[in-house]
């Protein structure tokens, strides 16, 4: 075999070698871009379903407020109301006591009727959200809360927040209704490059496993997943449960 | 007619050259933010070594040095360009032994021959086999996350590419080029190769420069 052959078997090798990795890369690349496609188009349906069945159940747990404040509040004080006229009949100057109650009535009444107007709602931000929840604990004395905001706020989003806001509401609702605890704790902290929450009660707690599986759990669970956040429950038989959520920022950007 | 078509195709690889400096620079302004502004230099250098390297050729004989500097100063920001860019740290530790390791084969090459009269050829083999790795991690590292949904508009992608085609192309030549220095055939053939090779890496520059986004 002569150079020149040789030159010619070169050339020959490095064309087929370069056209082998051209085809190489090209369809790694696509079959990657593909696979990474798929899967932001599943997460986006998890996120939305998830999203869609967060609305309904928030919707629900704000009827079933609604119908407790009637019944607890609005509706105490119209009977006290009642049995206030009742007795003005022979004392007219407790009138006034009467006129009074019908008036912390109309007052609650207002209040009730702008929390649940449904524009409103709509432009309600996490932080809002969480803190006409923690009044309605204080005012219904539910339970004793505290709500503290540091840092300054981020905007995550709103259908996020809705979720976030979600995850919230069903920890709280556990604590009321089985924690028999009398005080809750809830921080919510924006920090430089993530949002942290934590919500602490001094309940009865769990310690089995059991109870870290129920649905609520894996519905909290499932969703901090799903808007990629980091979800944690934490208890002690007697001493209390604690959650801490931390979403960041940057690492969700889709 | 041999003649023209050497000179024709040596004046169009000049004209690649050129355009690539050009897009550089006029869409500077798109990767200004990043490591790879100063491959606009590297282009410019690259356009005028080539220009005055025929000439220091045509006067002294020899432009062996010229070259030896140039391919040094490219492999080691090269270096830098994919050490900057890659994101793992592992992986950044062996693009340190890379950059260790050539700057050792090159010091040794430098003392065993004249870089004055005779070209580097185990410093750029070194190069550019480590260059090649560095191009396979960087590969590696973006196929693993999203980073490949706008591989289109990353200009490092498309400088890689070009890097990774020429230089695969182009050791084994440079290789078979030293054993077989007295055929005059033999040399013009592979010399065409790595003409081509050059337009290939070039193009791949200007669709880099002309298709990414500022980010």
């Amino acid at each position: 075999m002569d150079e020149k052959e040789i030159a010619g078997l070169v050339t020959v090798i490095i064309v087929l070698v370069l056209v082998t990795i051209i085809i190489t890369l090209f369809t790694v690349f696509v079959r990657r871009k593909n696979k990474l496609l798929e899967e932001q188009e599943k997460a986006k349906k998890a996120f939305e379903k998830e999203l869609s069945e967060t609305q309904i159940e928030i919707r629900e747990e704000t009827l079933r407020n609604i119908s407790w404040e009637l019944h607890d509040n609005i509706g105490q004080l119209m009977t006290l109301a009642k049995i206030q006229v009742q007795m003005a009949k022979d004392r007219p100057d407790t009138l006034d006591e009467v006129a009074d109650t019908i008036g912390k009535g109309i007052t609650e009444l207002r209040t009730l009727s702008k929390l649940i107007n449904p524009e409103a709602l709509k432009s309600l931000d996490l932080i809002e959200a969480l803190n006409l929840e923690i009044e309605r604990f204080n005012r219904l004395e539910f339970i004793k809360s505290t709500y503290l905001v540091t840092g300054d706020q981020y905007n995550v989003g709103n259908e996020k927040e809705v979720i976030i806001f979600r995850i919230l509401q069903e920890f709280f609702s556990n604590t009321i209704k089985h924690s028999k605890a009398s005080n809750l704790n809830v921080h919510v902290e924006y920090k430089k490059d993530r949002l942290e929450i934590s919500a602490k009660d001094d309940g009865v707690g769990f310690s089995s496993d059991a109870d870290f599986s129920g649905i609520g759990m894996k519905n909290m669970k499932n969703r901090a997943k799903v808007i990629g956040a980091d979800l944690k429950i934490t208890s002690e038989k007697n001493k209390g449960t604690t959650l801490k959520l931390i979403y960041k920022y940057k690492a969700n950007v889709i | 007619m041999d003649e023209l078509f050497n000179s024709t195709f040596q004046y169009i690889l000049f004209t690649f050259y050129g355009i690539a400096a050009l897009t550089a620079v006029l869409f500077y302004d798109k990767y200004k933010h990043t490591v790879l502004k100063y491959f606009v230099w590297i282009l410019i250098y690259n356009l005028i070594n080539e220009f005055s390297a025929k000439y220091v050729y045509y006067w002294f004989g020899t432009n062996a040095i010229m070259y030896n500097v140039y391919n040094t100063i490219y492999f080691l920001y090269f270096f830098y360009v994919f050490w900057n860019f890659i994101k793992s740290k592992t992986y950044k530790r062996w693009i340190v032994y890379s950059v260790i390791l050539f700057l050792a084969v090159t010091v040794v090459n430098v003392i065993t021959i004249n870089a004055f009269y005779e070209s580097l050829l185990y410093s750029y083999i070194a190069g550019a086999c480590l260059i090649i790795i560095c191009i396979i991690l960087y590969y590696i590292e973006i196929l693993s996350d999203s980073r490949v949904l706008h591989i289109k508009e990353d200009l490092l992608f498309w400088i890689s590419i070009g890097l990774l085609l020429f230089y695969v192309g182009y050791i084994p030549i440079k290789i078979s080029r030293s054993f077989f220095t007295t055929n005059m055939d033999f040399f013009v053939t592979l010399y065409n190769v790595q003409r081509a090779l050059i337009i290939v890496m070039n193009s791949c520059f200007i669709i880099g420069f002309v298709w990414t986004k500022k980010k």
